[in-house]
């Protein structure tokens, strides 16, 4: 079996690796106080293509294929440290932009996707709600037919980019009775009447990407906004959260490769009882966890992006990636703390961005407890 | 075995709890088939008859029963 990528990937990550080490510096901390999105990086990212990467070059994208954008996410999670940033552009591309590209109409495409990839407006999805998180389909958002439109009522939360976004993907139920076949995709654009967004929610990671409620109050939207079919709500996001499982958690994949470089040069330099602590077993052992977490999780990464490459469905292996990256994320940034002792704990140094953060990727894109239920219902017990 | 009665019997099998199912019945009302079994249909569909369903094609309508199935999957290749 050939693990190798080609020059051309390869070149692409080193250039992403540099871009973010040289352009994505700013400081993160002041802006982690305040939730402030980092609107310098995200213009910046714009320039060099990196909202527009799997679009195709009619809509302004760069069309790498996904094995690319796991390799540029990669990149992205090990130089930014601002994963704030990180978290929004991922939400922004798998979570509106991708569905626009496979499920909608022509004129959808043209109208939003060269503005998404330019980073010139800001997409997301709503479909988590107060009383449906992960029984998602048991949302009570509505969609009532009324002439040439659809009047939608209901509140969502949770929602990634709501503060910030110009338009959100809207999951709404257009027919109760059916259950998850009776939900329904809609692009609403958030300066439309009836469009209500919260001040961003304070969380305890991802600090810097900006999280709302979202209310729609009987909120018109024409015909046109429909994502797909009627009723093909559920198709819209099984797509969505293959590409999302895979390609978001890349970025925590990247960080845990910079979290083991921080933890294997404070092991070197760090000296207790005459000697580097990175001498002694307690601390070594820890570190080839680390690394063997770091080997697998981009292993699993890996063949999730080569599946969907082969036009093969990668439901149960997405689940699984999505498991055992997050989890390992945790892991490791418990482990990088505790290397790291007291230091670890202080702030100041910045080691407990990601213990923070890590949290956070056990629960959204489906919570760990649900992919073991998705990757059970596959065994065929 | 013709193409009605293996997705029939793959359903009744991996899907239903091996509940006996009509060509006819309704997969959905009946809450046979919820949104993940039905990715694990399409796995299984793909699979089996050599055939690729396009995401445009995850219409609940083309999932209602094992007739709708059927003729999904005659369409796609012919």
């Amino acid at each position: 079996m050939d693990f190798s990528f080609t020059a051309e990937q390869e070149e692409f990550r080193d250039s992403v690796t540099r871009f973010a080490e040289s352009a994505l510096v700013d400081d993160v901390r002041s802006r982690e106080k305040t939730g402030e999105f980092y609107w310098d990086g995200w213009h910046r990212c714009a320039e060099f293509g990196l909202q527009g990467l799997p679009l195709p070059e009619q809509f302004g994208g760069l069309e790498a294929d996904i094995t690319t954008c796991v390799l540029v996410m990669e990149a992205l999670g090990y130089a930014c440290r601002d994963s704030g940033l990180l978290f929004s552009l991922n939400s922004h591309i798998w979570t509106c932009e991708i569905p626009i590209l496979e499920f909608g109409s022509d004129e959808q495409k043209q109208h939003y996707l060269p503005a998404m990839a330019a980073g010139k407006i800001v997409g997301g999805h709503a479909m988590t709600e107060p009383d449906a998180g992960s029984d998602a389909y048991s949302l009570r958002t509505t969609a009532i037919e009324d002439g040439d439109s659809f009047v939608l009522n209901g509140s969502k939360t949770f929602t990634s980019n709501a503060p910030i976004a110009d338009v959100l993907l809207v999951f709404a139920t257009t027919d109760r009775e059916r259950g998850w076949a009776g939900v329904t995709g809609f692009l609403v654009d958030m300066d439309t009447p009836g469009v209500e967004v919260s001040k961003p929610l304070e969380k305890l990671g991802l600090k810097t990407s900006p999280t709302g409620e979202v209310t729609l109050q009987d909120c018109k939207v024409p015909k046109t906004a429909v994502l797909g079919k009627t009723g093909q709500g559920s198709a819209i996001f099984n797509a969505e959260m293959e590409w999302e499982r895979s390609c978001l958690f890349a970025c925590h994949v990247g960080a845990m490769r910079h979290q083991l470089d921080v933890c294997v040069e404070y092991a070197r330099d760090r000296k207790q009882f005459g000697e580097p602590i990175g001498s002694f077993q307690a601390i070594s052992h820890k570190l080839a966890d680390m690394r063997m977490r770091v080997e697998l999780a981009e292993l699993i990464l890996h063949k999730v992006a080569w599946l969907k490459s082969e036009g093969k469905r990668a439901q149960i292996e997405a689940a699984i990636a999505k498991l055992f990256v997050s989890e390992s994320y945790l892991s490791s940034s418990l482990d990088a703390i505790q290397i790291h002792g007291g230091y670890g704990f202080m702030s100041e140094y910045e080691i407990d961005r990601d213990l923070r953060d890590a949290i956070g990727g056990r629960i959204y894109s489906g919570t760990s407890e649900i992919q073991r239920n998705i990757i059970a219902r596959f065994l065929e017990i | 075995m013709d193409t009605s009665n293996k997705i029939r019997e793959y359903i009744q099998k991996e899907i239903a709890n091996g509940r006996e199912l009509s060509n006819e019945e309704s997969l959905l009302a009946g809450g046979v088939l919820d949104s993940l079994a039905v990715v694990k249909l399409v796995t299984y569909v793909e699979n089996e008859f050599d055939v690729e369903v396009p995401d445009s094609d995850f219409d609940p309508d083309n999932f209602e029963s094992v007739a709708a199935i059927t003729e999904l999957i005659e369409r796609i290749r012919a």
